[in-house]
């Protein structure tokens, strides 16, 4: 690949390797810092990369291994739930429960309509370690093969990560919903007792 | 269980196509909003400037 080439796709990844980044870390600070690092050592080990292969994921496999190595030890730890009682969480059979009476005509479109960007963004980034990079690479398009050379982990457990990872965020989602009466949940009628 | 009663369970039930519709559309929502964020415009030209360089420099 040419230089130029080279330099033009690595910049074309910067955004989805920074956001990744920040729900990593969760610092805006850290987030810069690992994203850096991830260019710098792609730089350094350019002559590893294979021309015709895919750099995206390359890249990410980088910034993967770097979290991993230098930042999850002081990455900021909130609190987070254990995903122990999400696994039978049904977002759906939830929606058809608490709105019986719901005057829309689709109240899981107004749900999923009314979840703000910002609410995602806070659950992704709620989401525990071991699943939530799994999920940010997912989110990103990568496939369960790639996810899985990037993590080290058996596709195997990429999909069971995301399977529970996807529960977590309806559960969380539909919480927050509820909380706010958004939507669906406002216009159902009276629940009964 | 009779077939009637089983009938009555199951005819407010999702079937596994709906949910299966909804799920989609659910991750279609989490991805869109997931990767709403861009770089910011310093960090864009340090990296920028790093590439261009011919020698890669050195990390700690």
């Amino acid at each position: 690949m040419a230089d130029d080439a080279f330099e033009s796709e690595a910049l074309s990844y910067i955004d989805a390797l920074y956001r990744t980044a920040l729900r990593m870390t969760r610092s805006e600070a850290d987030a810069e810092d690992l994203v850096q690092e991830t260019y710098i050592r792609a730089l350094r080990f350019r002559e590893q990369f294979t021309p015709g292969t895919n750099l995206k994921a390359w890249l990410f496999r980088i910034l993967t291994n770097t979290f991993i190595n230098a930042y999850r030890k002081r990455s900021r730890q909130p609190q987070t739930a254990e995903l122990d009682d999400v696994d039978e969480f049904s977002l759906y059979r939830r929606m058809s429960q608490e709105t019986p009476g719901s005057n829309s005509s689709d109240p899981e479109k107004e749900f999923l309509d009314g979840i703000v960007s910002s609410e995602v963004k806070e659950a992704l980034a709620a989401l525990p370690e071991k699943f939530r990079t799994t999920v940010l690479l997912d989110v990103e398009g990568f496939s369960y093969k790639e996810i899985a050379e990037m993590v080290g982990i058996p596709i195997g457990t990429v999909m069971s990560r995301l399977h529970r990872g996807r529960k977590f965020l309806q559960q969380r989602l539909f919480d927050v919903a509820r909380e706010r009466g958004i939507a669906a949940l406002r216009t159902s009628g009276p629940r009964p007792d | 269980m009779s077939v009637n009663k089983w009938r009555a369970i199951s005819k407010g039930a999702p079937t596994a196509a709906t949910t299966f519709a909804f799920e989609e559309r659910f991750l279609k929502v989490i991805r869109d909003c997931g990767t709403s964020d861009v770089a910011p415009a310093e960090l864009r030209r340090r990296v920028a400037e790093r590439l261009r360089s011919d020698v890669p420099p050195t990390t700690a």
